[in-house]
């Protein structure tokens, strides 16, 4: 029965979903598409909860059982019940910029959260070095194909890199060799970046979307297989 | 957003290939489907965790309960049950609040269907909410628990480097599946196995190898067959054009997608 009501539901969500999109404007079938979305949000906030009862049983655990670390779980359950306390006593008491419970917010979220944040980015920054010096060494015809475009590229991309061949630009009036000037670091990196990175990207996406395409219609259908889609509902 | 006329034209031409295709293979229809070397390695990847008797890592990202996050669970499903039958820890860290009890019930399913619930951990199955603070909690983790596999599968951003080189730090085998473009390159850097584009759509069929998924995939390809012959027909009309304007006009192509 309860595998009945799961299809007929998605069936019934999709189709209108789906009607909404061919239908054109004058149909009125984008009036309620606000008022369906706010399903979604209830749904949302209902695992939003099993989210937080799920950290809350893992990390008193934690602490319960004094395993190792356990004390990284006493600021986690700290900070939350700290944010929420003071996002909800500035919302609820309607904060202005300089009250009190606003300079808490801003301590714990603008110059606590926000860096932090901003740290775990700036890792990239050391990643994309160790990442780079392993995928360019050649090792292979191709891993030098790559090299040498990977050097076009971010040679064009940069000032100094552009300035090397600015000079080729003065070539570009010169009946025989205007071609020459073609031949700048900015303009091959435009080509390459263009033309065959596009096209492989292009064809990249064609799949893709085809592919997310059948997958919708699997599941709006319910033909979708597997675990999950057709067991234990 | 309302689709035009050309679109709905479009939306047929690759939709009915589809359902006629699941409806075929249904019917009994003999399907073959290429290997996937990527996916073909997950098997690798939990056999290696196996033989190192450590944990494995599944990430679904920051996808949320979408297309992109539906396909990742189905993924999980296939790696939860290996991990369930060899005895392996599996740790899925999961961003989105609405995709976790989906994640969790899933992980829950393949263990049962394994007859191995009792080695199901619920404290794995861990909730992160935010994008950096998921990427550092995962990171962690891999160092921690010292992982054996990493799989990725699902929505990526920034973090994408930053767990894939992680991975790639503490030595675990890695397997990664992104639809977007942008981070396939830094999956292809850091990982041992990439799939990309519509391979990550097909990993379900290619897994499961149930017969209403491989009819599925054959519908895909026409849809791509269909779009190989589009563009090099409209190539050799738009050269055509240019070189002879007075007999080929090609506007006309335009003007009709616009419809």
């Amino acid at each position: 029965m309860r595998r009945y009501i799961i299809i007929w539901l998605t069936f019934i969500g999709g189709l209108y979903y789906f009607l909404e999109f061919v239908l054109p404007a004058e149909s009125r079938m984008s009036d309620a598409v606000t008022e369906i979305g706010k399903v979604t949000l209830v749904i949302g906030g209902c695992s939003f909860l099993l989210g937080v009862i799920n950290l809350m049983r893992m990390h008193t655990a934690r602490i319960a059982l004094k395993r190792p670390g356990w004390y990284n779980s006493v600021a986690l359950i700290v900070a939350l019940f700290a944010m929420l306390i003071v996002h909800l006593w500035k919302f609820y008491a309607n904060a202005q910029p300089g009250d009190a419970i606003d300079k808490v917010y801003d301590l714990l979220w603008n110059y606590l959260r926000v860096p932090i944040d901003s740290t775990i980015f700036s890792l990239l920054a050391f990643y994309i070095v160790s990442a780079a010096y392993r995928s360019f060494r050649i090792k292979s015809g191709e891993a030098a194909i790559m090299m040498l475009a990977a050097l076009i590229v971010m040679l064009g991309q940069i000032p100094l890199g552009q300035k090397i061949t600015l000079w080729l630009k003065s070539l570009e009036t010169d009946p025989q060799l205007w071609w020459v000037s073609r031949l700048r670091f900015d303009t091959v990196r435009e080509w390459l970046m263009a033309v065959w990175n596009g096209a492989a990207q292009r064809g990249i996406l064609f799949g893709a979307l085809i592919g997310s395409m059948a997958l919708s219609l699997r599941i709006w259908l319910s033909l979708e297989r597997g675990s999950f889609f057709d067991k234990r509902l | 957003m309302h689709a035009s006329y050309s679109m709905l034209v479009l939306l047929f031409i690759f939709s009915v290939p589809i359902v006629y295709f699941i409806l075929a293979a249904r019917k009994g229809k003999q399907i073959y489907i290429r290997p996937i070397a990527g996916l073909a390695a997950i098997d690798e990847a939990i056999g290696r965790a196996t033989e190192m008797g450590r944990p494995v890592l599944y990430s679904t990202g920051l996808s949320g309960l979408d297309i992109v996050g539906l396909c990742s669970v189905a993924i999980l499903s296939h790696v939860a049950k290996l991990t369930a039958k060899y005895d392996l820890r599996l740790i899925v860290p999961v961003n989105s609040y609405l995709l976790y009890p989906v994640v969790e019930e899933s992980v829950r399913e393949a263990y049962a269907d394994e007859g191995k619930l009792d080695l199901f951990r619920a404290d794995d199955i861990v909730y992160v909410p935010g994008q950096f603070p998921y990427a550092a909690a995962s990171v962690g983790i891999m160092h921690r628990e010292k992982v054996a596999a990493n799989f990725f599968f699902g929505y990526f951003a920034a973090e994408s480097l930053i767990l894939a080189e992680a991975g790639s730090q503490v030595g675990a085998i890695q397997v990664a599946g992104a639809e977007d473009i942008l981070q396939i390159p830094f999956f292809i850097t850091t990982c041992d196995y990439v799939i990309i584009g519509e391979e990550y759509y097909a990993a379900t069929a290619y897994l499961t190898r149930e017969p209403t998924m491989l009819g599925s995939l054959v519908g895909q390809d026409m849809g791509k067959l269909t779009i190989t012959i589009l563009v090099i027909l409209l190539t050799l009309f738009g050269i055509l054009s240019v070189a002879f304007p007075n007999t080929f006009y090609s506007n006309w192509i335009i003007e009709l997608l616009r419809l």
